[in-house]
């Protein structure tokens, strides 16, 4: 006992006499509690309403582009036309132009007041008689009719099949180049001027350069060929210079890589100033294969 | 360091580093496009002539299917072709490039004919869209029965531009079919078409090998009853036996000079190697151990040869050199079985084949043994590998659809296709120089 005296009393601190009871302590708690709810669900404090964020779904499968908000440089059309609506307004206007053309002559006296919500403010105008242009076209109507040369009927159905053969190509190349995995995803950043994830002026040239490039394995007898080309483009993606810093000394693959950058002396972008880089054109790839 | 001493150090850190002093590299390590986008036009009648679609038709054929075979050309779809396919103009100031630049095409082959009785001329070109000029053109004359030939020879001319080495298209294949009944000789063009028999010796004939210097076939026949070596002259008809040893006259292949042959001669009772001339007489035995040496190939330089021999157990691919001590040494040491070797003209690589399971594949190796490659896949078995003049096709048979048949393909094993019936066994092709 007398070995261990401070074992069993107890000692009564400074701190340990300010201590409040547990009754208090809880009270405090609730109230501290319900504070917080009453700021938190907007009873006290109107509710702070953060604008929703954007949310950018990346597709790492698509090559970086320069622009993403405009798209591939190969795919820039969007297949949905919807700003195009406003545009047809006026065409719907012009249309009743025709029909005053073939009822003139029918109607006597049209009432004004009723069509002119309807066709236009300058219906009540074309009272006086027909037009210049409409007298013009009845002269017109009543000559006989040429029969069209064979010569100019074949130009038009050579016009016509080029327009269809160009319309089919261009289609294609449209479905081809835009079908995306997660349709209606923003593809980049909103600015278009992305540095993330890759997305930057020299990628976006390495992969248009590498898309314009055509060359095939088996024209070459051996695939350790490189070749550097320095080449510079204006802000406005105008091919200024090119040239060999180093050739391959393969006439085929030096003209094949020619070709690529020759293909498209303006790009289809615009770059942040001129554009001077040095472009490498190697096999690795089909070698590793 | 006092501070300017940190600030200049600082500065010219700053300088080194920052992106305008940096000179920008980009690495591009494959073409986007790995073919050519070709379009091949329709040849229109010449001003004047005869109009003969079946002839154009032909030509086209023809020319498509060998081209296709190249590997190079991505051929565009005739059917988005525009107004200047109809146009008959071959001036380059004729052809409106933007047009068919528009469909992506970068190469053009346009074409005329103009006939006159049985003769026909051909006026052949090939643009290239973007640089708005011709690569090459060529005007042929000919009876209408050549203009196979003449869209063969425009092909080989067309990879001679692109590839700066002729094609392999206007020769002849060779091989053994029992069409008639009994194997015999064949010949035919690369694409199987005008077959024409050589031999009529109505036993069996085999292994057939064309002279490099000029149009004559070696092959084994029984005709008198014994596997005989045999020279034919395929013009005049004209046939030799050249070797005549006791046993087997089996497997000659001509050296490139076309001096001698090598073959396996079994006169001493056991198959070896030997050299012979040109006209039969024994120079030299090559091998001589107790086991079975057959197959022999040539290096392009005729200082190797490879064969096929059991002397270590299975048969496997051994490589001997012909110029001086005779050494040989194994090429092949995986699978169980391995056959037919055939050394490419460019010395590069050695085909040959396989027992896979129950059947036949190709692999080539590089005469060093190393990086074997695999080439086909698939049904049926795949034997008796030669390589195309130009080292870029292979012609072999296969029984894929049945009946052994006569295919080529590309050296890497893709774009095979069959050239003769599937009806009727076909075996043991070889493929000519430039048939002139």
């Amino acid at each position: 006992m007398l070995m261990r005296p401070n074992a069993t009393k107890t000692v009564r601190t400074p701190a340990t006499s300010r201590q409040p009871k547990l009754g208090r302590l809880v009270v405090l708690s609730l109230a501290l509690h319900l504070l917080i709810f009453g700021l938190m669900s907007g009873v006290i404090l109107p509710p702070r309403k953060e604008p929703p964020r954007p949310v950018y779904r990346v597709n790492l499968v698509h090559r970086p582009v320069k622009d993403p908000q405009a798209g591939r440089p190969d795919a820039a059309v969007s297949r949905k036309k919807p700003p195009q609506k406003p545009k047809t307004a006026p065409k719907a206007a012009i249309v009743p132009k025709k029909a005053p053309v073939k009822k003139a002559p029918v109607k006597k006296a049209p009432p004004a007041t009723k069509k002119a919500p309807v066709v236009t403010k300058k219906a009540p105008a074309a009272d006086p008689g027909p037009s210049y242009e409409e007298i013009l076209s009845r002269i017109e109507k009543t000559r006989p009719k040429e029969k069209p040369s064979i010569d100019a009927t074949q130009s038009r159905i050579d016009e016509l099949r080029n327009e269809l053969a160009a319309l089919a190509t261009s289609e294609l190349a449209v479905e081809q180049s835009t079908i995306s995995p997660v349709p209606e995803a923003p593809a980049g950043m909103p600015q278009g001027r992305g540095t993330q994830a890759g997305v930057s002026e020299e990628l976006w040239l390495g992969e248009h350069l590498k898309r314009n490039w055509s060359l095939s394995r088996y024209q070459l007898s051996r695939l350790d060929l490189v070749a550097t080309v320095k080449v510079v483009y204006d802000a406005g993606g105008n091919l200024l210079d090119y040239r060999f810093l180093t050739p391959s000394g393969n006439r085929l693959f030096d003209d094949s890589v020619k070709k690529a950058i020759l293909k498209d002396k303006k790009l289809p972008v615009e770059f942040a100033g001129r554009m001077e880089v040095d472009v490498e054109f190697n096999l690795k790839e089909l070698a590793e294969r | 360091m006092n501070r300017i001493g940190q600030l200049l150090i600082l500065l010219s850190l700053l300088l080194v580093l920052s992106p305008a002093a940096l000179a920008a590299r980009i690495e591009i390590s494959s073409p986007g496009q790995q073919s050519i986008p070709l379009a091949l036009t329709s040849f229109l009648p010449a001003k004047g002539s005869k109009t003969m679609p079946e002839l154009a038709l032909e030509i086209r054929q023809v020319l498509e299917a060998d081209l296709d075979l190249s590997g190079l050309f991505d051929l565009i779809d005739p059917k988005a072709f525009l107004a200047d396919a109809r146009r008959s103009g071959l001036l380059s100031s004729q052809v409106d490039f933007a047009e068919w630049r528009l469909l992506g095409a970068e190469a053009l082959v346009k074409g005329s004919y103009r006939v006159e009785g049985d003769r026909v001329q051909v006026d052949v070109r090939l643009f290239d869209t973007l640089g708005r000029r011709m690569l090459t053109g060529r005007r042929y004359a000919g009876k209408i029965k050549d203009v196979r030939r003449i869209a063969h020879t425009f092909a080989d001319q067309v990879l001679k531009e692109l590839t700066e080495e002729s094609g392999p298209f206007n020769a002849k294949i060779a091989f053994i079919s029992n069409r008639s009944g009994r194997k015999e000789l064949y010949l035919s063009d690369v694409d199987g078409k005008d077959v024409v028999r050589l031999t009529d010796h109505r036993s069996i004939v085999l292994n057939p090998d064309f002279s490099p210097i000029g149009k004559e076939l070696i092959y084994t026949s029984y005709k008198n009853g014994e596997p005989h070596l045999y020279r034919k002259e395929i013009y005049t008809g004209k046939e030799a036996r050249i070797s005549r040893q006791k046993g087997l006259n089996i497997g000659g292949r001509y050296r490139f000079d076309g001096r001698e042959i090598a073959l396996s001669l079994s006169r001493d009772g056991n198959s070896e190697l030997y050299l012979i001339g040109a006209s039969g007489s024994i120079h030299r035995r090559l091998t001589n151990s107790s086991a079975i040496d057959v197959d022999p190939s040539w290096s392009p330089d005729g200082d190797q040869i490879v064969f096929v021999s059991n002397r270590q157990g299975n048969p496997h691919l051994f490589i001997i050199d012909t110029a001086g001590g005779k050494k040989i040494r194994r090429l092949s040491f995986r699978g169980t079985y391995n056959a037919s070797p055939s050394w490419s003209p460019k010395g590069d690589r050695i085909l040959f084949s396989r027992l896979e399971g129950n059947r036949f594949d190709l692999f080539s190796i590089r005469p060093d043994g190393s990086d074997e490659q695999r080439l086909t896949f698939g049904a049926g078995s795949k034997e008796h590998p030669r390589w195309s003049p130009d080292g870029r096709f292979v012609t072999y048979t296969s029984d894929q659809d049945g009946k052994k048949a006569i295919f080529v393909m590309r050296a890497d094993g893709t774009g095979n296709r069959r050239i003769t019936d599937a009806g009727v066994d076909s075996i043991h092709p070889v493929w000519s120089g430039p048939w002139k």
